[in-house]
């Protein structure tokens, strides 16, 4: 799926070099999926094994040019790794809207899905992420294994590769459901 | 220096207050409200107890009153004591003892934030961990939130 391995496919040989011809929407779709930045959102347990372990060299995170950034500004996507409190939610959603477009999100484990198997009932934790920001790819687990992790990054990665420049663009920016504010 | 004989020494020191053993602790000491600041100076400043580090604040709610807890340690001479002062739960306040152990400021701001307790002179007394907002005290007995479901019994 990577530029890499596709790029002779398209590659032909023309006096003085090579050239690949490929459609807008395939190169598009390569950059924006080959290398995500994510920001570091580590919240709970979900953090050492998702972020801390998926990242060491003994999981490598890096091969798949995913490096993790400090500022959202710089990023692609969001790992929102552990429990949402419902004072973190509003800082969640700021730092969401503070990432570039185009933009990802991934809930990763119990808590960030549905608020978990432990806080189901409590009154300070978000039952959800995606009720305050849109999210693309659920990876399930408590906590998920990096290479749950990994699975997700790739469904994400072919999610974004059946994106269409044609298509008017979702408008991801408002969640559809905003109980963080209520 | 054990339970007895420092709950002694504050007999000898306090005449006019009375002091009680916690049947809960064995190193619990029960005051009265309106000797927390002058016991907690004696046991700060004397000598033979040094009690010169402050663990935690904290509180326990009983129903009809709420229990104020402090446990102190002495680091030189390596003993403690846990102080627990009733207070009423119609009228939930006690002075701070925020100047004599500067620790008690972010604990006592927690009791608060989580029962509803007013530190009287506690030099900022507000929420430290729920939303600024927030209604009710989440820790109280009788609190209730809507997100606060109870699956069905499985056994």
């Amino acid at each position: 799926m990577g530029v890499i391995e596709k790029a002779p496919v398209y590659l032909e040989k023309v006096p003085g070099g090579s050239i690949a011809v490929t459609t807008l929407d395939w190169a598009f779709n390569s950059a924006k999926s080959s290398s995500m930045w994510y920001v570091l959102f580590g919240l709970a347990c979900c953090a050492i094994e998702g972020l801390m372990a998926a990242g060491s060299p003994r999981f490598d995170l890096d091969r798949f040019g995913i490096f993790h950034r400090g500022s959202p500004r710089q990023c692609d996507l969001m790992i929102v790794a552990g429990t949402v409190t419902l004072k973190m939610a509003e800082r969640v959603k700021t730092l969401y809207h503070q990432m570039p477009e185009p933009k990802y999100v991934i809930a990763m484990g119990g808590c960030a899905i549905n608020g978990g198997p432990f806080y189901y009932d409590s009154y300070s934790v978000l039952k959800g992420v995606d009720k305050v920001i849109p999210v693309d790819v659920y990876v399930p687990g408590c906590p998920p294994r990096p290479e749950a992790l990994y699975y997700g990054i790739i469904k994400l990665r072919e999610k974004i590769m059946h994106e269409s420049i044609k298509k008017a663009p979702e408008e991801k920016s408002e969640p559809l459901r905003d109980k963080a504010e209520a | 220096m054990n339970r007895s004989e420092i709950k002694q020494k504050l007999e000898e020191k306090f005449s006019c207050y009375k002091f009680s053993d916690d049947p809960d602790n064995p190193e619990g000491i029960i005051i009265q409200p309106d000797a927390l600041l002058d016991v907690a100076k004696y046991l700060v400043n004397d000598i033979d107890l040094a009690f010169n580090f402050l663990n935690f604040v904290t509180a326990i709610d009983r129903g009809s009153k709420f229990e104020v807890v402090y446990m102190l340690s002495s680091i030189p001479l390596k003993h403690r004591v846990l102080l627990k002062v009733a207070v009423p739960r119609e009228v939930p306040e006690i002075e701070s003892v925020t100047t004599i152990w500067p620790t008690a400021n972010w604990h006592e701001r927690e009791a608060y934030d989580l029962f509803g307790i007013k530190f009287l002179n506690h030099p900022d007394l507000r929420r430290i961990m729920m939303p600024d907002g927030w209604e009710g005290h989440p820790l109280r007995k009788d609190y209730v939130h809507e997100n606060m479901v109870h699956l069905p019994d499985m056994g």
